[in-house]
This record gives C-alpha cells, sequence and structure tokens, in this order.
C-alpha cells in the first residue's frame, strides 16, 4: 500500500526533516567523542559522522567537523565501500571499515567505517564515520616513511562486524600490529557505537515520518542545495583564473599551480603542473585532494547552507598521475596535510580577483603543525602523544586575521596542563609572535612561539611535521606575506621535519607561520595601526617597516 | 522562619514571600538595569508593606537571584581588569583553544577577551605536572606589575598560573603581594575560583569571576545595607548556577558561581512542582522571550555538571564564548524563544531564529517598532496567545501587526498564512525538541518516559507541541508560571561547591591521600555552610569524583562508596559505579581499561524547604470566560476552542482539547490530543494521548 506522501519541497516540512537528519549526525558525534580514547581524537575533535543515503551520498554531517572527511566519505562509499559490498551482500549489523588511503582520507590512521542501515529487509540508509587513531604501528606519524608499507597495517574493506558479531581474527591483526591496542580497539568501538546511534535515529525518524526510503528526501535537499551553488557559481564571470604556490617540501621545494575554470554553472580545478610525488609521507591522493578543493569553493560560494551531497556536484578536478596531488599508489602519504591543507590558501589566491571580498589570505594554520612525542618515562613505560601548533589565519576583508587558527582542518590543541600529564615534557612557553601578521589592509593573525623541554631521565623521540619554514604564508588582494615559520633545538635553527631525538634537559622550539594580509598595506587606517601598537600585536620597527608609520609626538 | 525571594531578571524583578503561616505571596515588579537594586528595595517595601505583621522581620530571611553577573560579562559592563599567567603564557587568552566554531565561516568572529593583552602579565615562576616547583616565583616580578595596575588603576586581577589546581602557593603569594602594593585591589586566583585541571577553561573562569567582582561586591554591600535599614538583619543568602544558596561574602567574592542563578532557580522549583504533583523525575521546560531552557530532573535533583559557556557569539554557537569550569545545573539553553524571527533562507526555507527581537523592538504585534514577524507572531495568528488577555490584559498586541508581518513571509516562501504561522510554531518545537534530546543523550537518559513541567511566558503556549514531539504523555504547568524562579529561592538548600584535580589512578589507589583531599575540602564546605545559619548536625556531604579510562579525555562525574569502606571494597564498589554510569550514557563498557580519578568534587549542603501552595481553584464562578478559533494541526484546520480561566477551575474538572487555559502572565494550550484538570495543588495537569 502507498504511504501517505509526504511534500519534501514544502519549505517547512523540508526545514523540519533537514534540521532533524542533522542533530541525529550531531548525536552520533557526541558518542564518539565522548568516548574516545585517542587525544587526537577527542581533545582535536579529529573525527567526523555522516548520514548518507542509499547510494552513498551524503544526507547531512554533524555540525563540527573536520572539512576533508566530509567529502571524503561519500566519495569512498560511492566509489568503493558500494562496489566492493553492494546490498545485497550485507545484513543488519555488519560494520563495514577500511583504512586504506586511497579509499578513505589518504593515510592510514584514519578509519573510515559505513554501517549500511535496514529497514523492512532492505539497506536503505549507511551511517558513517572516520576516527585518526592513536597508532597503526609503522613509523610515528611523521612525514619521514618513504612508502606506503612503511607507514604501518593497511586492512582493506572488510566486515568488522558481520550479523552483529565483531570479527575477532581481523580486531586481533590490527590489536597485534599496533603499539596502543586497547586505545585503538576503544575508538573502534566508539565508531561502532556513533554508526549504531545513527542507525536508530534514523529509523526512529522515518516511522515518525512514515517513510520508507529517503532516497527522495535525499534528493530534495541535494537539488535544493545544488541549485543554490549553481546560481552562485554563475554570479562569477567565466574564465580561467590560476594560482601558484611554493613549498618547503620535504628534502626539496614542492610547487602547487590550480587553473580555477569557472563555467557557466561549474567549477573545474586543474592541478596540471604541480610537482612530481616525492619519495616522503606528503602526497595527497584523490580523494583529500577533491575534499580540499571543494571546501575551498564551498566557503566562497556558500558557507550558510548545511553541507550535503549536492554542495558537491557542481565541482570537479583533476591531476595528472603520479603528481604529488595524485600519486601512484605506493607512495607515502601520512603527513599528506603538509601539502593537502594548503590547497584552499591556492584557490583562494586564484579566485581574489573574481571573490575578493570573499577571499581571505593565506593562513599559518596551513598545513597544522604537528609535534609527536614518544618515549619511555622513568619507570620504563611508554608514552606517545600528538601536540598540534597553529599559526595565524589570514587577513579578510574588513577583519584582521585571527591568531592562532586552525584553518582549513578544526583541530583544538591539547591543553598543556593535559599535555604535560601525558608526556615528561616542560612547556616553557606559548605565546604570540609580534609582527607575524602579514601587512595589509587587514593584516594576517598572529603566530605563536613554544618551547617543549625533555624532563624525563630518558631521550625522547619527536617527530615533527611542519611546513612554510623557508616560503611563508602569502597575502591576498595585494597584502604581503606573514612572517615564515622556524624549529629550533636548544635555541639553534633545526631542519624542521621528521624525528629529532632529545636528550634529557634538551628542548625543540618551535615558530609557527603568520597570516597572510588582505589588502594594500598603505590601506590600514592609521587608527589599526596603533591599537595594533597598543597591544603589541606589532612593534614600533614592525609598523615602521611594514606601513611606513612613525609615532606622532 | 519567612523568607522573601527576589529574582532580578531582564524585564522584571519578581517576588515570594512565605510568611510565617507558611502561605505564599508573589509580587512582580519592572526591572531597574542601570541599578538592579532600586527595583529589589521597591519590591521589597511593596511586600513588606502589604504583608507586615505576617512574619517577623527580624527572622526573615531574605533570598536573591540575579542577572547582574551574566549581564556585566554579555555587555562588557564589567571593569578593567588585568590578566597575570605563568611567564610565557600570558596569552592564553587570546590563543583559546585554536579551533573555529564554524567551518565554513571564513569572516568568523570571537567576543574579544575579556582582559586586553596589554594588561596580560607573565610573572616568573613554574609548578610541574606532578605539582612540584621547577622555578620559585619570583616576587619582584610581581611587585613590577602592581606598580603598573597602580598607574593604570586598574582595581581587579585575575590570576591563573600552570598547574596552580596542584600547588597553590604561588597564586596565594601574588595576591598577598598585590594586596601589600594596593589594599583595595580584587584578586581572583584560580586554585580559588576553579582549582581544575585545564588551563584555558580555568584562567577563563578566573578572568570572569574577576571582571564582575567589584560589581557584584558593590552590589551585595549596598542591598545588605538597604535590608539592614528596614530592621533586617539576617544575612542575605545568593544562588548559585549549581541550585544551592551561598552567603553575602562567598557571593561577592566569588561572583562567577552565580552566572545562571535565575534559571538555576527555575529548575529547582521545577523539581519541587514535579515532587508535589508525585513524580520524582521531570523534564523543566522553561521558554521567555529569547532563550528556552531545558533541563532533564532525574529523581528529584537537578544534575549538575561543568560545562558552561557564556557570551557566544550571536549568543548560540557552541565554542564561540568564554569557557566556564562552575559546577551548574546541566541544562541546555538555545536561542529559541517567543522574540524569535522568521526569515526565508537563501534556499528558499523557513528559518526560525537564533535571531531575536527580544523586547525591544519586540515581536511585530506589540507595535514597538518590530516588522519581522516571530514566535509570538505565530501564537496569536494561530489563537493561542489572546489579544485581549496578554499578561492579564495590561499590555496592549495587535493581532492585525502580526498579520501583516506574516503576510510577507508567508507570500515570499509561496504558503498561506496559516501555513507559515503553523511553520514557525512548529519549526520552534522541533529545535526545542531536539535540544531537550541532545541533553538527554548527554546525560544517558530517555526523555519519553519524564512528565514536562512548562513554565516561563512561552513555555505552557509550546508544552503540548515539544511533549508531542518528544512522546511525552504528561504535562504540569504550575500556578504562577511567571514567577517561578522566585519560588525556587524559597525551596533550595544552602550549599557549596567544591573541587580539586588530584589524578589518581584506580591501579595505584592512596586511600589515605584520599581521605586529607577529602577531608580539607569537608571543612572548608562545612565552615561555609554554617556561617550562612545551617545547624552542624544538619549539614551533609556529598562526595562525587569526575573519571575516565586512562587515556580518555572526557571525564563523567560519578559517586562516591562509603569512605569508611575497607580499601577492597572501596575500589570494587567505585568501580561498579563508573562502569554502570558508563553503560547508561554509552551503552558499552570498556574492558582490559584502567580507570582514574581526575578531579575530586563536594557538595555540602543544608536542608531543602517546602512551600505550602495556595489552593485558590475553588470551582465557584464561570471558568469558561468565553471561545476563540485556534489551528488544530491534527485536524488540518482552525476550531472554535473553549477558553478557560486557570484560577477559576474546579480541582479535578476535566477539560478535552482543543482548548486555552489561560493564567496571568501565560496561556496553556491544550491540544487535540490531549485532556487537562487542575489537581489539588493548583497546578493544572495536562495528559497527552496518541
Amino acid at each position: 500500500m502507498p504511504k501517505t506522501l509526504t511534500d519534501f519541497n514544502d519549505p517547512i516540512t523540508l526545514q523540519v526533516m533537514w534540521n532533524r537528519l542533522i542533530f541525529i549526525a550531531d548525536q552520533a558525534d557526541n558518542v564518539l567523542g565522548r568516548t574516545a580514547f585517542s587525544p587526537i581524537v577527542r581533545e582535536n575533535h579529529d573525527y567526523v559522522t555522516v548520514l548518507l543515503d542509499s547510494r552513498g551520498r551524503a544526507l547531512a554531517q554533524c555540525t563540527w567537523s573536520i572539512p576533508v572527511f566530509i567529502t571524503s566519505l561519500p566519495a569512498a562509499a560511492q566509489n568503493y565501500f558500494l562496489k566492493a559490498y553492494p546490498p545485497e551482500t550485507l545484513e543488519p549489523g555488519d560494520v563495514l571499515a577500511t583504512n586504506d588511503p586511497e579509499i578513505g582520507t589518504g593515510h592510514l590512521p584514519d578509519v573510515t567505517m559505513l554501517t549500511p542501515i535496514f529497514k523492512g529487509g532492505k539497506v536503505v540508509a549507511y551511517a558513517g564515520s572516520i576516527a585518526h587513531l592513536p597508532d597503526v604501528g609503522g613509523r610515528p606519524l611523521s612525514p619521514d616513511a618513504t612508502d606506503i608499507y612503511e607507514e604501518g597495517i593497511r586492512f582493506p574493506i572488510i566486515k568488522l562486524h558481520k550479523a552483529g558479531v565483531p570479527n575477532k581474527d581481523a580486531l586481533d591483526i590490527i590489536a597485534s600490529s599496533v603499539r596502543l591496542p586497547t586505545e585503538v580497539r576503544g575508538d573502534l568501538d566508539s565508531m561502532v557505537a556513533a554508526n549504531n546511534v545513527m542507525g536508530r535515529e534514523l529509523l526512529r525518524f522515518m516511522e515518525e515520518y512514515d517513510l520508507d526510503s529517503v532516497d527522495e528526501l535525499a534528493d530534495s535537499i541535494h537539488s535544493r542545495s545544488e541549485m543554490q551553488l549553481r546560481k552562485a557559481i554563475k554570479a562569477w564571470p567565466n574564465g580561467t583564473y590560476r594560482a601558484e604556490v611554493k613549498l618547503d617540501g620535504f628534502d626539496s621545494e614542492v610547487v602547487l599551480k590550480a587553473a580555477v575554470i569557472v563555467r557557466d554553472e561549474t567549477v573545474h580545478v586543474d592541478y596540471t603542473g604541480s610537482s612530481d610525488q616525492v619519495l616522503h609521507g606528503i602526497n595527497v591522493r584523490t580523494h583529500y585532494r577533491y575534499a580540499h578543493s571543494v571546501y575551498a569553493l564551498k566557503c566562497l560560494l556558500d558557507p550558510e547552507t548545511p553541507n550535503n551531497e549536492g554542495c558537491i556536484t557542481p565541482f570537479t578536478d583533476e591531476a595528472p598521475l603520479g603528481s604529488i596531488l595524485n600519486p601512484h599508489a605506493y607512495a607515502a602519504g601520512n603527513s599528506r596535510n603538509l601539502v593537502g591543507h594548503v590547497i584552499p590558501s591556492l584557490i583562494f589566491k586564484a579566485l581574489e580577483g573574481v571573490v575578493p571580498e570573499r577571499v581571505q589570505g593565506d593562513s599559518g594554520g596551513a598545513p597544522i603543525w604537528a609535534m609527536n612525542c614518544l618515549g619511555q618515562r622513568n619507570d620504563g613505560t611508554q608514552y606517545g602523544a600528538i601536540q598540534n601548533f597553529h599559526g595565524g589565519q589570514g587577513g579578510r576583508m574588513n577583519n584582521d586575521g585571527l591568531d592562532t587558527l586552525s584553518f582549513p582542518s578544526n583541530c583544538r590543541v591539547t591543553p598543556i596542563e593535559m599535555y604535560e600529564l601525558a608526556v615528561p615534557v616542560l612547556t616553557e612557553c606559548k605565546e604570540l609572535i609580534a609582527d607575524s601578521g602579514g601587512a595589509g589592509a587587514f593584516r594576517g593573525g598572529l603566530a605563536q612561539r613554544s618551547i617543549l623541554k625533555n624532563i624525563s631521565n630518558n631521550p625522547m623521540s619527536v617527530y615533527m611535521a611542519t611546513e612554510r619554514v623557508k616560503f611563508p604564508c602569502f597575502g591576498v588582494v595585494e597584502g604581503h606575506s606573514g612572517t615564515a615559520g622556524r624549529v629550533f633545538k636548544n635555541g639553534v635553527d633545526h631542519f624542521p621535519k621528521g624525528k629529532v631525538v632529545l636528550q634529557p634537559g634538551e628542548s625543540l622550539g618551535f615558530e609557527t607561520p603568520g597570516g597572510g594580509g588582505w589588502g594594500k598595506p598603505s590601506d590600514r587606517t592609521t587608527q589599526d595601526i596603533e591599537a595594533d601598537l597598543a597591544e603589541g600585536f606589532v612593534t614600533l620597527e614592525g609598523v615602521k617597516a611594514a606601513y611606513g608609520y612613525e609615532r606622532k609626538i | 522562619m519567612a523568607k522573601l525571594a527576589f529574582d532580578t531578571g531582564g524585564t522584571f524583578t519578581d517576588f515570594a514571600l512565605l510568611d510565617d503561616d507558611g502561605e505564599l505571596h508573589l509580587h512582580k515588579v519592572l526591572s531597574t538595569p542601570a541599578n538592579p537594586a532600586d527595583a529589589v528595595a521597591q519590591g521589597v517595601e511593596e511586600l513588606l508593606a502589604l504583608h507586615a505583621g505576617k512574619f517577623e522581620i527580624r527572622e526573615l530571611q531574605v533570598l536573591g537571584a540575579t542577572t547582574v553577573v551574566t549581564n556585566a560579562v554579555l555587555e562588557r559592563k564589567g571593569v578593567e581588569t588585568a590578566f597575570i599567567s605563568t611567564a610565557g603564557f600570558q596569552d592564553m587568552l587570546r590563543i583559546r583553544n585554536e579551533g573555529r566554531y564554524d567551518l565554513y565561516d571564513l569572516q568568523l568572529k570571537y567576543p574579544e577577551p575579556l582582559v586586553p593583552r596589554r594588561s596580560s602579565y607573565g610573572v616568573r615562576e613554574r609548578i610541574s605536572a606532578d605539582g612540584t616547583v621547577v622555578t620559585i616565583l619570583n616576587e619582584d616580578d610581581v611587585r613590577e606589575i602592581a606598580a603598573k595596575l597602580m598607574d593604570k588603576g586598574i582595581k581587579s586581577v585575575a590570576v591563573c598560573l600552570l598547574h596552580a589546581y596542584k600547588f597553590p602557593q604561588h597564586e596565594r603569594r601574588i595576591a598577598e603581594l598585590l594586596k601589600l602594593c594596593d589594599k583595595d585591589i580584587f584578586v581572583s586566583i584560580s586554585s580559588d575560583v576553579c582549582p581544575e585541571v585545564r588551563e584555558y577553561d580555568r584562567a577563563s573562569t578566573t578572568v570572569v569571576n574577576a571582571y564582575t567582582r567589584p560589581q557584584m561586591a558593590g552590589h551585595v554591600a549596598h542591598l545588605q545595607k538597604d535590608f539592614q535599614s528596614r530592621g533586617i538583619t539576617r544575612n542575605l543568602l545568593w544562588m548559585t548556577s549549581s541550585g544551592g544558596l551561598i552567603p553575602s561574602d562567598r557571593a561577592a567574592q566569588l561572583p562567577v558561581r552565580l552566572i545562571e542563578s535565575g534559571p538555576a532557580a527555575g529548575a529547582v522549583a521545577a523539581a519541587e512542582f514535579g515532587r508535589i504533583a508525585g513524580e520524582t523525575s521531570v523534564l523543566s521546560f522553561d521558554m521567555g522571550g529569547t532563550t528556552a531552557k531545558l533541563c532533564l530532573i532525574p529523581n528529584g535533583e537537578p544534575m549538575v555538571g561543568t560545562d558552561l559557556e557564556v557570551a557566544r557569539h550571536q549568543r548560540f554557537r557552541r565554542g564561540s564564548g568564554f569557557p566556564l569550569k562552575i559546577q551548574s545545573i546541566q541544562m541546555i539553553e538555545i536561542g529559541a524563544g517567543g522574540g524569535s524571527i522568521a526569515v526565508r533562507n537563501p534556499l528558499g526555507l523557513l528559518n526560525v531564529g537564533p535571531r531575536s527581537a527580544g523586547a525591544s523592538p519586540g515581536p511585530a504585534a506589540y507595535q514597538l517598532g518590530g516588522t519581522e514577524p516571530t514566535v509570538t507572531d505565530a501564537d496569536i495568528l494561530l489563537g493561542y496567545m489572546g489579544v485581549t488577555s496578554f499578561v492579564g490584559g495590561s499590555f496592549k498586541v495587535s493581532k492585525e501587526a502580526a498579520h501583516e508581518a506574516m503576510s510577507k513571509l508567508a507570500e515570499s516562501l509561496g504558503v498561506s498564512i496559516e501555513r507559515c504561522a503553523w511553520g514557525i510554531h512548529d519549526l520552534i518545537n522541533e529545535s526545542m525538541s531536539e535540544a531537550a534530546a541532545m541533553h538527554a543523550s548527554d546525560l544517558g537518559v530517555d526523555p519519553r518516559s519524564l512528565p514536562m513541567v512548562a513554565f516561563g511566558g512561552a513555555g505552557p503556549v509550546h508544552a503540548y507541541g515539544v511533549a508531542r514531539k518528544l512522546g511525552i504523555t504528561k504535562i504540569i504547568c504550575p500556578v504562577g508560571a511567571g514567577v517561578t524562579s522566585a519560588i525556587g529561592l524559597l525551596i533550595a538548600p544552602v550549599s557549596v561547591d567544591l573541587s580539586a584535580s588530584h589524578p589518581m589512578a584506580v591501579s595505584r589507589w592512596d586511600m589515605q591521600g584520599m581521605k586529607d583531599i577529602l577531608g580539607g575540602m569537608a571543612a572548608n564546605g562545612a565552615q561555609v555552610v554554617t556561617e550562612a545559619g545551617v545547624p552542624n548536625d544538619q549539614v551533609t556531604f556529598k562526595y562525587t569524583v569526575d573519571m575516565r579510562h586512562v587515556g580518555q579525555g572526557h571525564e563523567i562525574t560519578v559517586s562516591l562508596p562509603d569512605l569508611a569502606l575497607p580499601q577492597d571494597q572501596f575500589i570494587t564498589e567505585l568501580r561498579e559505579n563508573f562502569d554502570g554510569l558508563y553503560r547508561d550514557l554509552f551503552g558499552r563498557t570498556v574492558e582490559e581499561s584502567g580507570i582514574e580519578v581526575i578531579t575530586w568534587r563536594l557538595r555540602a549542603s543544608g536542608i531543602k524547604d517546602q512551600v505550602t501552595r495556595p489552593h485558590t481553584s475553588s470551582g465557584q464562578g464561570n471558568a469558561l470566560k468565553g471561545h476563540r478559533d485556534i489551528y488544530v494541526h491534527e485536524r488540518g484546520h482552525t476550531v472554535n476552542a473553549p477558553i478557560y480561566d486557570h484560577y477559576a477551575l474546579a480541582i479535578g474538572e476535566r477539560i478535552h482539547g482543543p482548548a486555552i487555559v489561560e493564567q496571568r502572565e501565560s496561556t496553556v494550550v491544550v491540544g487535540d490530543h490531549a485532556t487537562a484538570y487542575v489537581d489539588q495543588t493548583g497546578n493544572l495537569i495536562m495528559d497527552l494521548h496518541a
């Protein structure tokens, strides 16, 4: 018997239902974050929960999330999961999971998990989540490795649970391949629980509205969102807009080139001309690259519509095989964010002439700086935890960049006191660096300086992931660059990437990059310059050099 | 002992007086934001005059709830404040946690820290994570800062040193040194205000305290003096965010504890209304002009926790405000109120709130300059709120103005005016029910099993719709829904919350160490409570701990077993308590993983009071006031429904929905699938059926 028809195009019904779907993803987010072990998951919120329709298209995502995961998840579902395990091969209680970088987010620590949601014996939707495991064996998280096999265990798409029963063999293999088996198992369980919450709540929702399928609802959400985006793109003049950026790379410079091609209601980004893939773990796989392309464009075109598949479809991108943005299968990519995080800034730069009022200067949080400290405590027990550091956000029209901000990712940092409880370091400072924000009508946000000292009686291995030490963050719309980053051991400049060993009492210092400025420095108001001086965001010498400002007597 | 409670709110200051015969008298005067004490004085004077002779004034206990602290932060009207931290960490307030509260908004903004960078200082000192001194305090640094503060005329300082929750001596010495230089300076130290691990949260809490302290101290002193001049001798008590009363001197020292004073009092009252209606667990639903507060009350006691934020961007974006690590009643507050504005979003869909027309310009129907349709306008057009009986008829509203505002929006959406108004009503109900469900999942409770206590100006109007969405089957609408918080003050016990972060793994349990920590807290707590007039033998202690699996980042609050148990049994029970709660909250336990305590908590309290409620519903006179058209969604059209006067209904008289029951300050919508009656205590009880 046909069900009572719900009009998904009714502006009120659709909004009510859509809100609920987002809420369902948020409920799952809550469960995942509060039970996770991995510090990077729980303190930094390095995970996402997404609800997908029966075709693997994104319906709704949790409100607080990391942009790249969001696009990666439906791509993984459509391009891999649904092909490997079509609905007829699934039964209630199955949980699919993989950490293959090609399928998921481009590095092994991220597990992508998909749980089919059954109603009336049919798969009506999927609950998806991605989370960053505290360890996957191999080299501790860093750009050091030279191929994927060195980076840790890799499992293809497997049934992690089969009909509700955990796959003991698989879980045992994973547990025996990682340094923190209890924590890894705990985090995998949290993901399973989060997906179950989405399943349970979606079924409740479908019963309440008497729905047999959410595909039609998905079509409504997608088409409305897509129309909105296409309309926004249409307001941009057709053309090809180019930019390029030079990065430090691991041991050789890397160039990223983008041609942003706006044609009618679509945008295509071509990365041809970017550097070839490199030996070390900073290669960016397709899904990760595409996610950043899409993220940047959505920020510029339609920051308000809650993200879903319709916000993705008008965009395409490409990079030739063998490029650092489309490497061969064996390439190392553990720290792929060191290159991938710069993509949004690159796209903003390319479009600075099209939407100067919307773009933001390059950000010192692109990429995140991560310090992974490992070793043995005085009592012989093992420790290991990552601390993140961010530079300043790029300037925006009418607003200076915010200081020390995670962009384009969205990672909170571990409180110093919590980090010092977990790892035998003494943080000697964590403070803003005056004059680090790039000059502009609206300057870049400030970077930070921090120093970690090994206070154990044993050597400490620190794995560093950094960028923008040689080449600083650029400005847009004639804004100037921020200051470059810096790494120093016992006060002396040090090679900024990979492993460094700190003997007891030795220290490692970091200065993150400052954000790039927005607009001509000569357009900065005297009032803003003087307010900066009063707050110590700039020095007198700094503003003299950047703005030609002289204090009036 | 007679009690007089006042609750200073944004628009009104509410009063409740409990006389020597246990009779309750309610009162309301307009608030005086420029000096909130004026409205309090006026109301007290009027109440005392009206009811003189019904109590002994020398014995009268005055109790207060206030928005003074919250408003000082929201409106940035606190005093100029300085911040002192460990050298190298003085930028803590600006660095925050480095995350973003909005993913796609490149123009995102945070409230400026309450202390500018030019007034943030570092002193050379350092304490390590295990609480030992790495660098001794450089007292010259402190003296230098003191001199600068004198120069700048700064009178309030927040001090937050790294790991001071474990070793407070450096902070205390800084306070001493600052006071030696300027005896009138207010110094708030983090180890007093919030002795808990996580430096930014602790600093943020301490700064809010310092920022509001001189103002609150002045307010307290002013009122004490005023009351004394009226012959009131008892020390004034204040409601904290955790639902307990504290003495004035403590309120003046720790004003940050009062930040959710009024809402906490409302939750305490809701618990009491639930109790007298025979319910131990309820969902409290308080909807006013700009926000709605939802609070789960399991087993008669609101739950207390430490997740709070103030001054959020646009008021409601999670993660955009100043975090506060204080004990507060766990409730969820969202931007959903009568003044919430409805708009068409860029996708052509209807959005409601969180932007609010507030009291000014107000809903279009108020004709005070508001032209955008609000929730109140929708409620008026749907017939849920009457135009002639608004606040007892003392306030004029225009249905035509509401209609005009609504018609523009309806046209842009391509729907009828009625559909548009219903959409607004329904969407805001959806937001509130989602908030309630999220709050419930946070606490591991199924909201469907709970009756709802609905109050606040708009609460009883929306209670039916919200309850339907949640699957709730019973609603309790108290009499005097407009002064509920003041009634809560009469009931609340004197109590003080103390905490201390001393991580202790269960595998390395130190029974004596635990007893030392808790013993110190108990002595301190007993002192505060007895000073507020609670006899020694009535003081009770409740011990809880924030625990987690070793390696996790979020703690859950677990009850401590009997301290007198032998260690083995104590540990077994503690582990059971932890596993049980963990399973309730997250649906599973984690095997093979150690557990640890991060923070110890103590609540020392006096006893709760009870309030005898007036039995006004005698049933004589005609409760049926008339009829008006109201929209009934279940039927898809309007129905000419009866209107009743809440106070004239006979006890037990059944009303079948759809119907309207009016109070002076609020209106109860009795939906199509509901019946309602007044119980022995005067509350309106609504039963929902399928």
